[in-house]
């Protein structure tokens, strides 16, 4: 991460302003704007391509998962003793008596069509049931986002222009110590101190004071780990010529920070946070059990424990659609913030 | 350095188990349930630490439990290394279609968030110690790939590496006993960095209940628990938590100080 944005700013790329200010570098040598926005197309439309290929993989992926069970997936999923006939219906509902290639098309079309199976313990449509909770999972998730950054942010520019002070000694502890904690125990350890000792916050549930414990416990981690990059890549920022010449130029310290040091370490930070998305989607699975928040991580779990495989397929077939689109959004921003991008 | 000095602690205090603590982490006692640590009786009796619900040790099942996670955590780091690292020198070596079809693979892998993709293969395969290192080599084997395929492309570009060829050694030969040991040193620091991961993922699984068996003692299931006294021994889940911090806060030290030995350009 260091040796990347030692690049980036060696080779005096500032914060283009996107689009309009490549526009106005790229005319400079004579290249229509039509050439520019020609690339960002042809980015946007590979980046589609290879989305709908990892989609693709993704799905065999799922597919297999319920056929690495041991012995008959069919039989594994039913209660002990489970009568033979009823092991021969859950074989024929899942298509579980075909040709594998023939399973797997029928999977896909099924996929494609919005139908992943049917939940054996509920009878009803996985999908639904899955798209039902992905809405509260997306709520913790991104308001765990947003409380990490709210924090790392501000607390990372304090420490790299107060380095070495006790802040920055602290902050960094910290960090390391948020970078160590499992998740779950951090959750038990808010709920026993904020919930049971002190009373101040529900231990569990769904509503604007539920998500507070679970959103922070969340976003703990990508809360350390983005002070830190965010400290790492203000120091780096700070001794570039441009930085010099900016303050040179009798600019105050606070336009000097976040005018031009600040932008060029959103660019690495972008990178990373989103790259750590899906990481918070997971965690999310963890942190809804311990908290009883209703979204997809208590279904999974529910599933699971149920045996009840053609929910857990869903499950992590619709999680993981929705990294790669948002992964694909994260690229396309990284694209319109660094020009540079588009040209890979 | 001091994450060596705390992670030989941390591993001479497992090892050294058997003789640091006499009790046994499976024998219940309910009459000396839920005994707090340091307290009068906790320490009459010979436990510590206290004891769980159930009156089994605290120390000796954090002891044991240590084990587990360490084992999970280093079988994982050989497992995934092992594949990964075969993966993506033969990718980066021969290129091709063989590297097409390894990075594809790695991509579909990075789009399934890992602890989903990890419960779904315990949900499939069941809860076993050897099934749980499995599923840390599955979920973890493609930071070695990627970090070794490009190591690789570099590396194969080299003269030593044409010398070798022009000696007549075979693909194999060039690649095992030429490019590898150049490649060790960024999959040293992935690998040490990787084990604390590991570690918290083995965690994250017992504690769901779908991690190892019930019978062996893990911090991520001491912590599970502990969750139903919270209000009455909230050192059921404090105490294994912190050993669990501290183990994996050593290995990130460790990890960093590795790092910064072998590769200061990788540097935060």
């Amino acid at each position: 991460m260091g040796s990347l944005m030692l690049s980036l700013s060696k080779h005096g790329w500032l914060f283009s302003g996107g689009l309009p200010a490549a526009r106005c570098r790229v005319a400079e040598r004579g290249i229509s704007r039509f050439a520019v926005e020609g690339l960002m197309r042809q980015y946007i439309l590979r980046r589609l391509f290879q989305s709908v290929f990892v989609l693709l993989g993704v799905s065999v992926v799922v597919f297999l998962l319920l056929r690495l069970t041991p012995g008959d997936p069919a039989r594994v999923m039913l209660p002990e003793g489970a009568p033979e006939q009823e092991i021969a219906e859950v074989r024929r509902l899942l298509g579980l008596d075909r040709p594998l290639v023939e399973q797997y098309a029928i999977f896909l079309h099924g996929a494609v069509r919005g139908d992943l199976g049917q939940s054996i313990m509920q009878r009803r449509p996985a999908l639904p049931m899955v798209l039902d909770r992905l809405p509260a999972t997306f709520q913790l998730t991104l308001v765990a986002f947003v409380i990490a950054l709210a924090v790392a942010i501000p607390v990372g520019v304090i420490s790299a222009v107060w380095r070495d002070s006790v802040w920055d000694h602290c902050v960094s502890t910290l960090a390391l110590l948020g970078q160590s904690m499992p998740v779950f125990w951090l959750g038990i350890m808010l709920i026993m101190i904020f919930a049971v000792q002190f009373r101040l916050l529900p231990t569990s549930g769904y509503g604007l004071t539920q998500i507070v414990l679970p959103a922070v416990s969340l976003g703990a981690y990508l809360m350390a780990l983005a002070s830190r990059l965010v400290r790492s890549g203000m120091l780096e920022t700070f001794g570039e010529d441009y930085v010099r010449t900016a303050r040179s130029k009798g600019i105050s310290e606070t336009r000097a920070i976040f005018h031009h040091a600040f932008r060029n370490t959103l660019i690495p930070l972008v990178t990373v946070v989103g790259l750590q998305f899906g990481s918070l989607l997971g965690g999310a699975v963890v942190t809804e059990t311990v908290f009883s928040w209703p979204g997809v991580g208590t279904l999974a779990m529910t599933a699971i424990l149920q045996r009840d495989y053609p929910v857990v397929q869903a499950v992590v077939l619709t999680v993981s659609a929705c990294f790669v689109l948002i992964n694909l959004a994260v690229d396309i921003l990284y694209a319109y913030i660094d020009p540079r991008v588009r040209y890979v | 350095m001091l994450g060596a000095l705390g992670l030989c602690g941390i591993l001479l205090m497992i090892a050294g188990a058997p003789v640091i603590v006499s009790m046994n982490p499976l024998a219940q006692d309910v009459s000396l349930a839920r005994l707090a640590p340091f307290s009068l009786r906790a320490l009459e009796t010979g436990h510590p630490l206290g004891t769980d619900h159930l009156g089994r040790d605290l120390l000796s099942r954090m002891l044991y439990g240590g084990r587990v996670s360490l084992l999970v955590g280093v079988a994982g780091v050989v497992l995934a290394g092992a594949f990964g690292v075969t993966v993506g020198l033969t990718a980066g070596y021969f290129g091709g279609w063989t590297e097409i079809a390894a990075m594809r693979l790695v991509d579909v892998q990075l789009a399934i968030p890992t602890m989903l993709l990890a419960m779904g293969l315990m949900a499939t395969m069941g809860p076993s110690l050897p099934n749980v290192i499995v599923v840390m080599g599955v979920t973890s084997w493609i930071v070695y790939a990627r970090t070794a395929r490009a190591v690789t492309l570099v590396l194969k570009q080299l003269q030593y590496v044409e010398a070798a060829t022009c000696c007549g050694a075979d693909h194999w030969r060039v690649l095992f006993r030429h490019i590898l040991p150049n490649a060790w040193t960024p999959i040293i620091v992935i690998a040490t960095q990787q084990a604390a991961q590991l570690i918290l993922l083995e965690a994250s699984l017992s504690f769901l209940g779908i991690g190892v068996p019930p019978q062996i003692p893990t911090w991520g299931r001491m912590i599970a628990e502990g969750r139903n006294y919270l209000t009455s021994a909230w050192w059921l889940s404090t105490v294994p938590g912190l050993a669990l911090m501290v183990t994996v806060l050593a290995l990130n030290f460790f990890g960093d100080g590795v790092r910064d030995t072998l590769d200061p350009k990788l540097r935060m």
